[in-house]
């Protein structure tokens, strides 16, 4: 089995492949990662994630966005909880953590925009326009507190409260295909931003959502899967996420853990 | 031609709201204040906020922006040569941030079973708003406010629980932010009450707008009026629905709890779900 040391530097994909395969199925982990070792201190990032988290991916992708140096720890949440992590996040006890020079910041949203803010001169995820920037910072609250939940709830339930959750999944993206519109990005006239940074990572899901709703998002919300598939050929973004086969597969992994049949 | 100036959109009784109203205060921002009947949305309001159809909901120059946290930022960036509502420091502002979210999904759901809840299991849920209130307690420590020297944003987003969590207790009957438990908390609940624009907008404690709150409350949960049955002091659900209001459930209670079911629509108390038990006759 491959092992992570906590001290490894690496990215979860190296730039070449699409996605890498973790190798058995006691194997969780990427399998190849180019290094950036050298860079590693010259920004003192460390980030505490979990491979297939979609919310540690957002982070990753703000990183790869502003192209800063961090190092990259994988927590084997599946087996528990480092020490680190428990304590860089006593109150959640979750992925991601970010530690800037040793001091933790929470909360996948909250990280983005604090890299926006302390690495001002990289490239910015929110936009300067107040106006926009609050319009940016609703809409991918709305992403937070919606698709994760209701997403959940379609793989583990079934009857009723499934079909209540396929009702509230494809309400959900008719919502954000009004939102996102005819814009290449959610971003608008900014570019990518905020809200693809954060809805992004979720792409990958969107097969396993289809499954298990039987739907399809090109039918339901045709932008949303349009933009999907432009999204996920940013760099960033497709260095970051994991193909939709291993999150189907990873759901299965958790719906034993669960007991779900 | 563009619409000028400043509307908020709000119920009197919200502490989201007034969370915006601190904000433009604190600027020196003129407002027109319109307050929604929740059981009744204006056409206004659902022009402007289509996707939640909550209050507040700030509107600028015609152009709208949802959610009190976020609002509360936004003001912060627009009238920037005002007073200093986020932090400076990155840092800080993350933290501010993490905090603010912390006490609005974990708090917040913490409280309200308080409400709901009676004797054994009463104790057992004001002990985990307790834990709650602890843990947020930790970013007072060493300071007046969560913001420091000054009123700031933290302030203004957890301000509300000086005003209201003493009501909370007294309806309910039980003590949750007392000097043995939450002795930062207390002081800085004295704190917040005597912040000026928190004492120019607290709404009245007192009982004479409790029906307005009931017939709101109840109303906006679209299960019809709560009125009171002849003289006595129950409450009925017009029309009537199955019920497991324990009897001795003081009147003051079922008063309040309309009051707060109101709240849910606002998106006060987000775990409303759990909450979904008929607590009325």
């Amino acid at each position: 089995m491959l092992s992570c040391s906590p001290t490894s530097t690496h990215h979860p994909h190296s730039t070449s492949s699409q996605h890498s395969h973790p190798q058995t199925q006691t194997d969780r982990h990427p399998s190849n990662a180019p290094t950036m070792a050298s860079e590693k201190s010259s920004s003192d990032l460390t980030l505490l994630d979990f491979w297939v988290s979609p919310f540690g991916q957002r982070v990753r992708i703000a990183l790869a966005e502003k192209s800063l140096p961090y190092e990259y720890v994988e927590e084997d949440l599946l087996a528990g909880k480092s020490e680190r992590l428990l304590q860089s996040n006593p109150v959640h006890k979750k992925i991601p953590v970010l530690l800037h020079g040793g001091k933790p910041v929470n909360e996948s949203l909250i990280i983005v925009q604090y890299l926006d803010e302390a690495f001002p001169d990289t490239p910015s995820l929110l936009p300067s326009d107040p106006y926009a920037r609050a319009q940016a910072r609703f809409w991918a609250d709305y992403v937070d507190k919606k698709v994760y939940d209701c997403g959940s709830r379609l793989w583990k339930l079934k009857g009723e409260p499934q079909a209540q959750a396929r009702a509230e999944m494809l309400e959900i993206l008719k919502t954000l295909e009004t939102e996102l519109g005819d814009k290449e990005f959610f971003g608008g006239e900014h570019g990518f931003g905020f809200v693809d940074a954060a809805f992004a990572p979720f792409t990958p899901w969107f097969m396993s959502y289809e499954k298990y709703g039987e739907f399809k998002v090109a039918e339901v919300a045709p932008k949303i899967a349009a933009w999907a598939e432009r999204v996920g050929k940013r760099e960033s973004v497709a260095k970051s996420l994991y193909s939709p086969d291993k999150v189907y597969d990873f759901i299965g992994v958790l719906k034993k853990m669960y007991g779900i049949e | 031609m563009a619409e000028k100036g400043v509307k908020v959109f709000g119920m009197w009784a919200s502490p989201m709201v007034i969370r915006v109203e601190w904000a433009l205060r604190l600027k020196g921002v003129a407002y027109e204040y319109i307050d929604e009947d929740l059981g009744n949305k204006s056409d206004a309001l659902l022009r402007y906020n289509p996707v939640t159809k909550k209050v507040p909901v700030l509107v600028h120059d015609g152009e709208p922006i949802a959610e009190s946290a976020i609002i509360v930022e936004y003001i912060d960036e627009v009238w920037k040569d005002g007073y200093t509502i986020m932090p400076a420091d990155p840092y800080e502002r993350a933290q501010a941030r993490f905090w603010a979210k912390y006490a609005d999904e974990k708090c917040n759901a913490a409280i309200f079973p308080v409400f709901t809840a009676t004797g054994e299991a009463q104790s057992k849920v004001v002990h985990e708003a307790q834990q709650c209130l602890k843990t947020l307690e930790k970013a007072l420590e060493g300071k007046k406010f969560f913001g420091g020297d000054a009123f700031g944003y933290l302030d203004i987003v957890v301000g509300w629980y000086a005003h209201w969590l003493p009501i909370i207790e007294e309806v309910s009957g039980v003590s949750i932010v007392t000097e043995e438990e939450l002795p930062l908390m207390k002081a800085w609940f004295d704190q917040i009450l005597a912040v000026d624009v928190v004492k120019e907008t607290l709404p009245p404690r007192d009982n004479t707008s409790r029906k307005t709150l009931i017939y709101t409350g109840s109303r906006a949960q679209g299960q019809g009026a709560l009125v009171p049955v002849g003289n006595t002091n129950r409450y009925q659900r017009f029309p009537p629905t199955a019920g497991n209001l324990p009897e001795s459930l003081p009147r003051q209670r079922i008063e309040v709890l309309g009051f707060l079911e109101g709240f849910r629509d606002i998106g006060l108390f987000h775990i409303a779900s759990m909450h979904q038990k008929r607590v009325w006759v």
